[in-house]
């Protein structure tokens, strides 16, 4: 189980899924909604962002042991007091593994209309627990095949829409921080979710230090990538219509050819379906390592239960939808930055403390 | 009771896989069936059309349905039957779903490539139509928008010469326009759309008439010959010319051949094909445009704004009669003189008619303003109505002779 | 017991004896009682055989051929089962040397031979391998593979010479693996054969085969080969072990082994693959991969095979690269057709009519028109009855096989549609998937295509594309998660091997190609020289 099984390469391929598939999914409507043109502007501030606490973060981590995370708070804050942190952390996981589902079946329902969304939801979960159940070693070989195909996927609707493509509606660039900052929100909430996943992952790892600088690489190549698409996007539905269309990266690949839609469905829907699944394992493992349980897997069944149950009832609520972009607010700046800066902290202190006895 | 113990061990040790797999079984009988909709349930809507009725203030929404009926039991021999249905409502919407009730199918708007709006409800305003079909999924964002010169009904009445059906005849001859004469200008729902939503942008697109031999319009063609069996009541053509100008989503009128071919030259859309043609005395020219470029470029003078086209364009000459010898380079270049000052020519008309009888900022004047002066465009927003109607475009065109043809001199000379 | 004895009884005194022996024993523990394990051969003649008989008893293919040894005519049986033996080299050369050459040349030299035996072994029996036995298991074990057993009166050992043979077909071409080019031989039933055909083409010492016997009523002999230094250690060991924990009664065909010693036994895909093929076991060695040999199946098992292996066929090596490639693409293009033919046709036309072109969307509805069955019941019907002609020619005669295929797919396909059963589209789908699975190279990879496709086909009726999806991701899990060997079985693929992935979905020159697959040779990686991309000579530039 704590062999270490992730290599410098699917490391890389994490970080680009962990950003791209949702990004593409949800963000661009509403990113250029709050940021208008300089939505890709926006995509690089936030990236660089989190590229610096990230380095940080991991860095001390890494220096700081060799542990889960969760052994590393224990040990720092002592066995309550550590495990009291995590719970906020670990609550984050699971509102994000739903949401996630969430996404991903709105999605589905938006391309097919069908009644049944409770059937999309148990087959999501399905995949996902089976994925977790086979270990991080075949999520991470998945994932490959499933970034690969998204990309392939983007690659396909970029050549194809490229004659429509009219550089003209990126101007003019207008630099508003005010507006660049609020289009950051999401992105930065989404990009936060490297420094997350790897220092859950940690363990892991077969060779940190390069780990490190590979998820730096990932994170820059998935800003690259990602302000490419909206650059694309905008260069081809201008900025008003962008913002308003629910899926505008979906909605470019049926200009061009027939039926690549439905491709770059199966595509995307493969994407975000993995991701579900280590998300499922990221938080199975969080919450097997709070326990100590000796293993992960026959949680899987109460999880899926769970997750299902809970997100098809709570996501109903629709104004969930409207006070997202407030509802990603309050996470970032109550939940998630104060924890790594704090986990920052603590490991400075611990650092400081075994060099200097 | 040993066989039943070993069925219990066999349970438990397969239990999980058991239990996933019913549960799939159950999850897969939960949405069944939704969504679905088997091939021969489907009517096939190939172009939809959009109508007001000023005098029962209702819209008019009509369908083009394919079906497809199995003619002599093979896959190529399928006989295409058209069907028009049409409903009338309130809102669009009671409209399609009174259609929707009348028709035994489960009509699919996917394959519908045209949107065609009438006269009347173009009049009335785009917009409400536009967000209609915008927020249907089924419809797709590269179908084309034409309004149509007279009623709906009697334009999909028309029969179509060439193709199997009249959206594909339509979509040919739009198709044609881009690549081959270059006189009428369409856009699709996605280029409406952004349009619609700019407010610097006034909007505008192709125009289908309905050709009727005894009464031809402008500039299409006699197709006499192709339909000489058909009853003379009948032969109607549908034709793409010119097109139709908006502002704010209101139609205003209408451009004709020319001055489309002038938009074109603004907007820098000529693909090629579009040809520059005149007579002086008694020679002729024409020309064949092979590749345009236009820059238009505001600029700002005591605080007036002006614009700046520059027009650069390669031709083959198609037609030449003529006393010049065009195999001088002092005569090829009054012969580029010429030309260029009939596509000046064309331009100016286009302006003027945009400018003063429509007020509709078709060229997207107000986005270039907006783009390069990004405060200023803030600061006249406001007043763009009254301004653009005055704008000064300093129009300088330069013609390249490329080609001369397979002859070099003519023929004949002009008598 | 009567060792000690030099000299033999009288005839008449012994014989009593023995039979008095005999039957005392065989009152306290009736024949089917008696404990041959540990039973040693006695020095009775008699004795011994009325074991055998009873041993062998209603067996009809059981032979004793009595005879006089030697000027002393000492009493001898040559023991064996008709039909395993060579009959002309028990007339011609054992029984001849012993009854007739004996006779005349003993005289001298059997002074100088305390034993009898030691005598035969040394100057009589001019056989390659002959062993000397004193327990009855490994004697009957001798016979039952094709021994004969010559038996000699006061000798309380066997002399057990093998002479098995048996009716094998000549090497031929094989049928499931035919090649345009490429070697014409294939495995026949014998495992000697087969091993004479892999080791004439690795003449290398490292090449080992170790043998050993399966089976508890078969015996069946098996052969584990692999070339020592380039299959790692721990894969051989694997294997081994695997094999010696199988605890069966009969080892008809490799198939039986391959299932006993296969990693997960639930997955669809097969993870060992078998070929008739001498080649392609040699060519698999040298990638270091095992291979089992089982006597009495042509077919032998290499492993670890992983996904790539059953899309290749040996040809591609020995075809120029260009023409390999390609057709190595289209047999994954094959696959993917195979598995997800019908389930697209499915999906698409009752969930996402807009990926069709309106024209052909117009053709195939016209075609539809009038059929009764939803899209679903009707590929199934078709796939079914697709099943069905291709499990009926197989079992039936070639002859008549041609014949049902011909009425089941012209007549009866043509008529279906005629009668308006199924449209012309859903024929067309179900005859390219079915072609598409032939397109596979491996029968065992495209049986687990073929049996997939039918849960995919369900998906795709309830959930459209949607279904596909989750079908395809969960089947990728699987082959992600699957091992074999401790192999990944996506190998090349994922984790990446760049070097291995020349050898894949594409097929690079051969000087390109300079290593063998790194997942699964660990050391001894060089396979071709640096420098050996072939140009014309130096001089032969017209430029110069």
């Amino acid at each position: 189980m704590s062999t270490k099984k992730i290599s410098n390469k699917q490391a890389f391929l994490l970080s680009l899924n962990v950003i791209l598939t949702t990004i593409i999914l949800l963000v661009p409507s509403e990113m250029i909604m709050s940021a208008g043109r300089a939505a890709w502007i926006s995509i690089i501030f936030a990236s660089l962002l989190i590229l610096a606490i990230h380095y940080i973060v991991f860095k001390l981590s890494c220096q700081f042991s060799n542990q889960s995370l969760v052994q590393d708070c224990i040990d720092i804050f002592g066995k309550i007091l550590g495990r009291l942190i995590l719970i906020p952390f670990i609550m984050l996981n699971i509102e994000l593994t739903i949401l996630i589902i969430y996404e991903s079946v709105g999605f589905v329902e938006f391309v097919m209309p069908t009644k049944g969304a409770m059937g999309i939801w148990i087959a999501n979960a399905l995949i996902a627990g089976y994925l977790s159940y086979k270990g991080i070693e075949t999520i991470m070989r998945v994932n490959g095949f499933g970034i690969f195909i998204m990309l392939f996927s983007i690659f396909i609707i970029i050549s194809t829409n490229y004659d429509l493509i009219d550089f003209a509606r990126l101007q003019p660039i207008v630099l508003d921080f005010k507006q660049i900052a609020r289009g950051s929100l999401l992105p930065l909430h989404w990009f936060l979710i490297i420094p997350n996943l790897f220092l859950v992952y940690k363990p892991f790892f077969k060779d940190k230090a390069k780990v490190l600088k590979i998820s730096l690489l990932g994170n820059l190549t998935s800003m690259v990538i990602i302000s490419v698409l909206l650059a694309t996007t905008i260069t081809i539905f201008g900025s008003q219509l962008g913002s308003i269309i629910e899926y505008p990266f979906y909605t470019l690949s049926t200009l061009s050819i027939t039926g690549l839609d439905v491709t770059v469905f199966v595509a995307w829907i493969m994407a975000t379906m993995i991701k579900v699944g280590f998300y499922y394992f990221t938080s199975l493992y969080l919450i097997k390592e709070w326990f100590k349980l000796s293993s992960y897997r026959s949680l899987i069944l109460p999880f899926m239960i769970f997750t299902v149950s809970l997100g098809y009832f709570q996501t109903d609520i629709h104004y969930l939808k409207t006070l997202f972009i407030y509802i990603i607010t309050i996470f970032i700046f109550v939940l998630e930055v104060p924890f790594l800066l704090l986990l920052i902290g603590a490991y400075l202190f611990k650092n400081n403390v075994k060099f200097n006895p | 009771m040993l066989s039943l113990h070993q069925l219990k061990g066999m349970m438990k040790m397969n239990r999980r896989s058991i239990s996933l797999l019913l549960l799939l079984l159950l999850v897969v009988n939960l949405t069944a069936c939704a969504g679905k909709r088997e091939m021969d349930e489907l009517g096939i809507v190939g172009l939809t059309a959009v109508d007001w009725d000023p005098k029962q203030q209702k819209y008019e929404i009509m369908v083009q349905v394919i079906v497809p009926s199995r003619a002599g039991g093979g896959m190529g021999g399928s006989n295409i039957q058209l069907w028009n249905a049409t409903a009338t409502g309130k809102t669009l919407m009671r409209a399609s779903k009174n259609l929707r009730s009348r028709v035994s199918k489960k009509l699919v708007w996917f394959h519908s490539n045209l949107i065609i709006i009438g006269e009347q409800a173009a009049k009335k305003g785009l917009k409400d139509i536009i967000d209609f079909f915008a927020r249907n999924k089924e419809i797709r964002y590269n179908s084309w928008v034409l309004i149509s010169e007279y009623p709906i009904r009697e334009t999909l009445e028309s029969n179509p010469r060439f193709e199997g059906s009249l959206p594909s005849e339509i979509q040919g001859l739009i198709e044609n326009n881009k690549t081959d004469w270059s006189e009428s200008y369409s856009i699709n729902l996605k280029d409406m759309l952004i349009r619609l939503a700019d407010d610097d942008f006034d909007e505008i697109t192709g125009r289908l008439t309905n050709h009727r031999p005894q009464l031809a319009p402008e500039g299409t063609y006699e197709q006499l010959d192709l339909v000489k069996d058909v009853p003379v009541d009948l032969r109607d053509v549908i034709a793409l010319s010119g097109a139709a100008v908006l502002k704010d989503g209101k139609l205003k009128g209408w451009l004709d051949r020319v001055e489309s071919k002038g938009y074109l030259f603004i907007a820098d859309e000529i693909e090629g094909g579009a040809i520059v043609e005149y007579s002086k005395e008694k020679e002729k020219f024409s020309a064949e445009i092979l590749s345009n470029k236009s820059k238009l470029k505001p600029e700002f003078k005591n605080g007036k704004v002006s614009f700046k086209l520059e027009v650069k364009t390669d031709v083959a000459i198609t037609e030449a009669i003529t006393k010049l010898d065009l195999t001088k380079s002092e005569d090829i270049e009054l012969l580029q003189k010429d030309l260029a000052k009939e596509v000046k020519k064309y331009i100016e008309t286009t302006l003027k008619t945009a400018q003063q009888e429509y007020n509709a900022d078709i060229f997207g004047y107000g986005n270039a303003i907006y783009r390069s002066y990004p405060k200023k465009w803030e600061e006249i927003k406001d007043d763009w109505d009254q301004i653009f109607p005055t704008v000064v475009t300093d129009i300088k065109v330069e013609i390249i002779v490329k080609r001369l043809g397979m002859i070099s001199q003519p023929i004949t000379k002009p008598q | 017991m009567s060792k000690k004895m030099k000299r033999p009884l009288t005839i008449e005194e012994k014989k009593r004896k023995d039979e008095e022996e005999v039957l005392e024993r065989l009152e306290e523990k009736y024949l089917n009682d008696i404990d041959i394990n540990n039973l040693k051969v006695y020095s009775s003649l008699e004795k011994n055989l009325v074991y055998l008989e009873a041993l062998f008893s209603k067996a009809s293919d059981f032979n004793t051929r009595k005879f006089k040894l030697g000027d002393e005519e000492v009493k001898a049986t040559l023991v064996y089962v008709q039909g395993i033996v060579n009959k002309g080299f028990i007339n011609d050369t054992i029984l001849r040397e012993l009854m007739i050459v004996s006779r005349n040349q003993d005289l001298k030299l059997s002074r100088s031979y305390s034993n009898l035996i030691d005598l035969i072994e040394d100057r009589l029996l001019t056989m390659g391998t002959i062993e000397r036995r004193d327990e009855f298991t490994t004697i009957i074990d001798d016979m039952l593979c094709g021994h004969a057993v010559l038996l000699i009166d006061g000798y309380d050992e066997a002399i057990s010479i093998p002479i098995p043979t048996r009716e094998v077909r000549n090497v031929a071409e094989p049928e499931t693996e035919s090649v345009v080019r490429g070697p014409r031989e294939g495995f026949v039933e014998s495992i000697d054969i087969n091993l004479s055909l892999v080791r004439g083409r690795i003449k290398t010492p490292d090449l080992k085969f170790e043998s050993f016997r399966l089976g508890r009523v078969s015996k069946t002999d098996i052969t584990v080969a692999y070339i020592e230094g380039i299959a790692p250690q721990d894969l051989i060991d694997e294997v081994l072990n695997r094999v010696k924990r199988i605890d069966i009664d009969i080892v008809n065909e490799s198939g039986i082994i391959e299932q006993l010693i296969e990693d997960d036994p639930f997955s669809p895909f097969p993870q060992i693959s078998n070929t008739e093929r001498p080649d392609g076991v040699a060519s698999s060695l040298n990638e270091g991969r095992v291979s089992i040999f089982v006597d009495g199946t042509p077919f032998v098992l290499v492993m670890p095979s992983v996904f790539v292996h059953f899309l290749q066929a040996n040809e591609d090596y020995y075809q120029r690269f260009f023409f390999s490639s390609f057709v190595r693409m289209l047999r994954f293009v094959a696959f993917l057709v195979a598995l997800l033919g019908p389930s697209v046709y499915i999906a698409i036309t009752t969930f996402h009519q807009e990926m069709i072109p309106t024209k052909l969307l117009l053709s195939i509805v016209a075609s539809r028109a009038g059929v009764p069955f939803p899209a679903l019941v009707e590929a199934l019907i078709m796939e079914i009855a697709f099943e069905f002609l291709r499990e009926a020619g197989i079992r039936l005669p070639k002859t008549v096989g041609q014949a049902v295929s011909i009425v089941g797919a012209l007549v009866v396909g043509e008529a279906a549609v005629q009668a308006g059963l199924v449209s012309q589209a859903m024929v067309i789908v179900v005859a390219l998937t079915g072609i598409a699975s032939f397109m596979i190279p491996a029968y065992s990879f495209a049986l687990g295509v073929r049996l997939i496709r039918f849960g995919v086909m369900f998906l795709a009726a309830s959930w459209g594309m949607f279904g596909i999806t989750f079908a395809v991701l969960a089947l990728l899990i699987h082959l992600c998660s699957l091992r074999t060997f401790g192999v990944p079985y996506l190998s090349p693929i994922t984790p990446v091997d760049w070097e291995a992935l020349k050898d894949s979905f594409i097929k690079v020159p051969e000087w390109f190609k300079n290593s063998r697959p790194s997942y699964l040779v660990k050391d001894d990686n060089q396979r071709i020289a640096s420098n050996v991309k072939p140009s014309p000579a130096k001089g032969d530039d017209e430029d110069e």
